[in-house]
């Protein structure tokens, strides 16, 4: 340990160089109070430092004051040397930052022992300045674990929140889909429903969770659930499409179409149900609405053709009535004229006066012209008020709302009110030829959408051979419809001799929204809509054979004998 | 078959049966007036109009083969003095707007036998008055020119979304022969319109945008005018004449009668009295033109030189048109005699005295038409009418509302 000793005198310091460097110490010597602070005041300074009071330049008090002034995590040691023994410069030494003091003359062991008690002082002080360090540094470490675990509980809050709040969005979904969604566990009783499952059935939530599916269906659909239920239990296989009447707590009958899978528990054993419910009476009624709109629709677009059916019969019965009018007039004013001729004659004063009369009043009225022109204006104007009342008959017939359920038509008259109501669109371009089979029996059907079925198949044969024979072309086409028995069916054949459906379009006819006609003149959607009414509600069937160039024959098959099922599904 | 150079010869043409053989028995009162025949198709009728001339054809238009529009458009084409009418019992608008180029007149089924015959009277008679045989067989094309700018804006306004029926009756009242043709529609039987329209918005509101604006797009109604074709012929004066006429019309009506209606039906015939002359020089005739070019040289009245030259006028022209067209006798009439007045039959005062006064006034002040003769109106007339000392202060009245 190096020891600085800073004297003045040079004995004494000899002294003490000796003293110290004998016991080990490496000694530092300055002769003055100012070469001792600059010692001191280095950085790597002697630990232990003797000072005597008198010094020039600066007393040992004064380097004692300066040295503690500076801040150091090690402070020199330091030993006043003083002559004097007075107590008040023993007050004075310490107060000023000496941390001991020896009187001159010293001796030898005193000095040895108290450099001793310093260089434990000192030693003390660097054990003590490293526990400081080494707990300065455990706190640093103890306030980043601190704040790594905040950030921690901050990710850790962050991740539950976001798990929160993806929990109630899903919940929020589930509650306000249109879809009720259900669960319900494997003797039906319900375990969890959202609003609309509740707002279908019309129960609050708390008095449907726990009910059984027997409370709010009849029997007979009970069962057709269970059997539905038990078999996705069996089978593990999901299922979807059924529709089911249910009856809410207000007694009304709703019909809602499910889908129903298997609840596992984590081991895989089935413990209930879930699935999803759609209200489809809305649908139901939608679609009833729409068929009507469709019927209208095609009503209004042969409103123009309808118009000018009835306006070209008014127009001669108008005229032949104006003719009769006046052709009876002149008849009057003939038979006038004869009755004078028939009293004269009586009196026997016939005058060629009265002669001339008759004469000019019979060349006014023509009557040889009138003769052969009144019958064929009476024909003609009956044929014509025939026409009109035909077709205002056929209208009413035609767009009647019809019944939604199947009920037995006569299909020839059917038939025939369509083929009248749409005249005027094919009238122009073929001649309708029709066989039908008078001895067909009474088709089970829903009227109304079979005359729509028809008007499409007339409708597309007259297109069909307009493109064959051009819209103002002089040649006619030919457009037949029979009817006739086929075992258990009745067979209705509409053909036409127009363009034939070409190889690649055969299959696609039946497709919504296929068409062939420009825009504006079709939508594509007359023979899917016949298709959907033949095949899916009539359990009949609808094909074609066709050949391009030739033309082109749809054969409708209706059962004869209703399919009992036939107006559900 | 003779045929009597009196009697008035008439083609009827439907594809049904009942309908000719009735409009036969109909007519028959008419025998001794009126020379019928009655075909079934269009290839029929153009056949038998090879062998004879005829003055009025009537014709379905929905017929098998050929059809009501394609027939009439061959006639106007071949025979193009021959009146040619509608008569269909057609409710599609589509199909009446593709005809209203060729077809002079609209009848609808069913169509009673007194609108038939009057009809045909009427035309029978405007030909006679006014030499329609004649005056078409100089002109032929009697389609109409619009002003290009006018057809322009009018396009426009049509295709615009926050157009009014305002802006189009506007734009249409201020042309010629949009007016004209607007009015012929209106007052066609098809559009089911009992009342007679002598008023442009009420029409554009009758018809609606969507038919205007068909009208306007289809083919052969309107011509644009070609401005090179007769260098002296200032179409944009005539249209600017036609307004003021059309305006002060109007207002002399309205100070000596004080009856809007009256006032509008004027406002229509002072803006068509000189419809005759985008007719002629529409037509391309030559002989018109060189007498178009006399009448400027020259500074005679027009249809002084025209009766001169071609013994037909362009009064004549315009009148016999409005009258096919079916609008009111008193816009044919005062068409027909705005320069004469004194030939006209009736002598009361009316849209004629109007129309001829306002026609003065406007030219009086043109420098370039001063002393021409058309600037001093018909004085046995305006005396005969006793409006000698009124002549003026209807004169300051109608300019002094310009400004």
């Amino acid at each position: 340990m190096r020891i600085l000793v800073a004297d003045d005198d040079n004995i004494s310091r000899k002294i003490l160089e000796a003293v110290l460097a004998k016991s080990g110490y490496e000694v530092i010597s300055k002769k003055d109070g100012q070469e001792a602070f600059e010692a001191l005041k280095g950085a790597d300074s002697p630990r232990i430092a003797i000072l005597d009071w008198f010094m020039p330049e600066m007393l040992g008090i004064e380097v004692c004051r300066k040295v503690r002034e500076i801040e150091s995590r090690t402070p020199p040691y330091i030993i006043l040397l003083t002559s004097k023994d007075g107590k008040q410069d023993i007050v004075t030494g310490l107060d000023a930052g000496a941390d001991d003091y020896m009187t001159k003359p010293f001796e030898r062991e005193e000095l040895k022992a108290r450099i001793k008690v310093g260089e434990r002082v000192v030693k003390m002080q660097q054990a003590l300045f490293k526990q400081v360090q080494e707990l300065k540094e455990s706190r640093e470490e103890a306030i980043k674990a601190l704040a790594d675990l905040k950030q921690e509980v901050k990710t850790r809050e962050g991740v539950e929140n976001e798990l929160r709040e993806s929990e109630e969005k899903y919940r929020n979904i589930l509650e306000n889909i249109e879809e009720g969604y259900y669960e319900v566990d494997l003797a039906g009783n319900f375990t969890f429903v959202n609003n609309s499952t509740c707002k279908r059935l019309g129960y609050p939530k708390k008095e449907l969770i726990g009910m059984n599916n027997r409370n709010y269906m009849d029997q007979e659909t009970a069962k057709s659930v269970y059997q539905t239920f038990n078999k996705v239990y069996t089978t593990g296989v999901s299922s979807k499409g059924f529709e089911y009447e249910f009856i809410r707590k207000d007694g009304a009958r709703t019909t809602i179409e499910l889908s129903v899978s298997l609840i596992r528990d984590s081991k895989g054993k089935p413990v209930g149900f879930r699935g999803v419910s759609r209200d489809i009476s809305e649908r139901r009624k939608m679609e009833l609405e729409l068929i009507q709109a469709r019927k209208l629709e095609s009503v209004g677009q042969l409103a123009a053709g309808i118009a000018h059916e009835i306006n070209t019969p008014t127009q001669f019965v108008g005229d032949n009535i104006t003719f009769l009018k006046e052709a009876t007039e002149d008849i009057f004013a003939l038979q006038e004229k004869q009755g004078l001729l028939l009293e004269a004659a009586k009196t026997g004063s016939v005058t060629n006066e009265i002669i001339n009369a008759v004469e000019s009043a019979l060349e006014e009225a023509d009557v040889e012209y009138l003769k052969e022109e009144i019958p064929k204006a009476v024909d003609q104007s009956l044929d014509g008020v025939a026409r009109v009342s035909k077709i205002v008959r056929a209208m009413k017939e035609f767009s009647h709302p019809g019944a939604n359920n199947m009920t037995v038509a006569d299909i020839n008259e059917a038939i025939e009110t369509t083929i009248t109501v749409a005249r005027n669109e094919w009238k122009y371009v073929a001649e309708m030829k029709t066989h039908f089979d008078a001895n067909l029996p009474e088709v089970p059907c829903l009227v109304s959408e079979f005359n729509q079925v028809i008007l499409n198949l007339v409708i597309n044969a007259a297109h069909a051979i307009k493109d064959v024979v051009g819209e103002s072309g002089n040649e006619m086409g030919t457009i037949t419809i029979s009817t006739a028995r086929n075992e258990n069916w009745a067979e209705v054949r509409v053909g036409d001799t127009g363009t034939g459906i070409p190889k690649q379009n055969r299959d696609k006819v039946f497709d919504p929204f296929f068409t062939t006609k420009e825009v504006g003149k079709g939508t594509g959607q007359g023979l899917a809509m016949a298709y959907n009414v033949i095949v899916d509600k009539h359990h009949g069937t609808l094909s074609l054979e066709t050949e391009e160039g030739t033309g082109t024959t749809f054969i409708i098959r209706l059962p004869l004998v209703a399919d009992n099922d036939g107006q559900k599904k | 078959m003779t045929q009597d150079p009196i009697k008035k010869s008439l083609l009827f043409v439907d594809d049904e049966q009942n309908v000719l053989q009735g409009l036969r028995r109909m007519l028959r009162s008419e025998r001794n007036e009126w020379d019928m025949e009655f075909v079934g198709s269009g290839d029929e009728a153009l056949a038998i109009m090879k062998e004879r001339p005829f003055d009025i054809i009537v014709s379905d238009i929905r017929m098998p083969g050929m059809d009501g529009v394609q027939l009439l458009n061959k006639v106007k084409g071949l025979y193009p003095s021959t009146v040619r009418f509608i008569l269909s019992g057609h409710a599609d608008k589509g199909m009446i707007i593709r005809s209203v180029g060729p077809t002079h007149q609209f009848l609808s089924k069913p169509c009673d036998s007194e609108t038939l015959k009057s009809a045909v009277s009427r035309a029978v008679k405007l030909r006679e008055l006014f030499q329609g045989e004649k005056i078409i067989g100089l002109v032929k094309d009697t389609s109409l020119p619009t002003l290009p700018e006018l057809y322009q804006r009018l396009y426009e306004v049509l295709n615009s979304p926050d157009s009014s029926m305002g802006d189009v009756a506007e734009i249409v009242s201020s042309d010629v022969a949009m007016t004209a043709r607007i009015l012929q529609l209106v007052n066609s039987a098809f559009f089911g319109i009992v009342r007679h329209i002598e008023n442009i918005t009420q029409a554009v509101t009758l018809l609606g945008l969507e038919t205007i604006s068909s009208i306007v797009l289809t083919e052969g109604v309107f011509d644009k005018f070609e401005e090179k074709d007769v260098r002296e012929f200032k179409i944009r004066e005539l249209y600017h004449h036609s307004v003021v006429v059309g305006a002060y019309s109007a207002r002399i009506i309205k100070k000596k009668l004080d009856d809007h209606k009256i006032a509008e039906e004027a406002m229509l015939a002072g803006m068509t009295h000189d419809m005759g002359k985008l007719a002629m020089v529409n037509s391309k005739n030559e002989a018109w033109r060189e007498v178009y070019r006399r009448h400027k040289s020259e500074h005679i009245p027009l249809y002084q030189v025209e009766q001169e030259t071609l013994g037909i006028t362009h009064a004549e022209l315009g009148a016999y048109l409005l009258g096919l067209w079916g609008l009111s006798d008193n816009i044919v009439e005062a068409t027909a005699f705005h320069h004469e007045p004194s030939r006209c039959i009736n002598q009361s005062f009316g849209i004629l005295t109007a129309v001829h006064l306002a026609d003065v006034f406007q030219h009086r002040s043109t420098p370039a038409d001063k002393g021409s003769g058309m600037s001093e109106p018909d004085s046995e007339y305006v005396t005969r009418l006793g409006l000698d000392d009124q002549v003026q202060e209807l004169e300051e009245l109608c300019k002094d509302e310009d400004d």
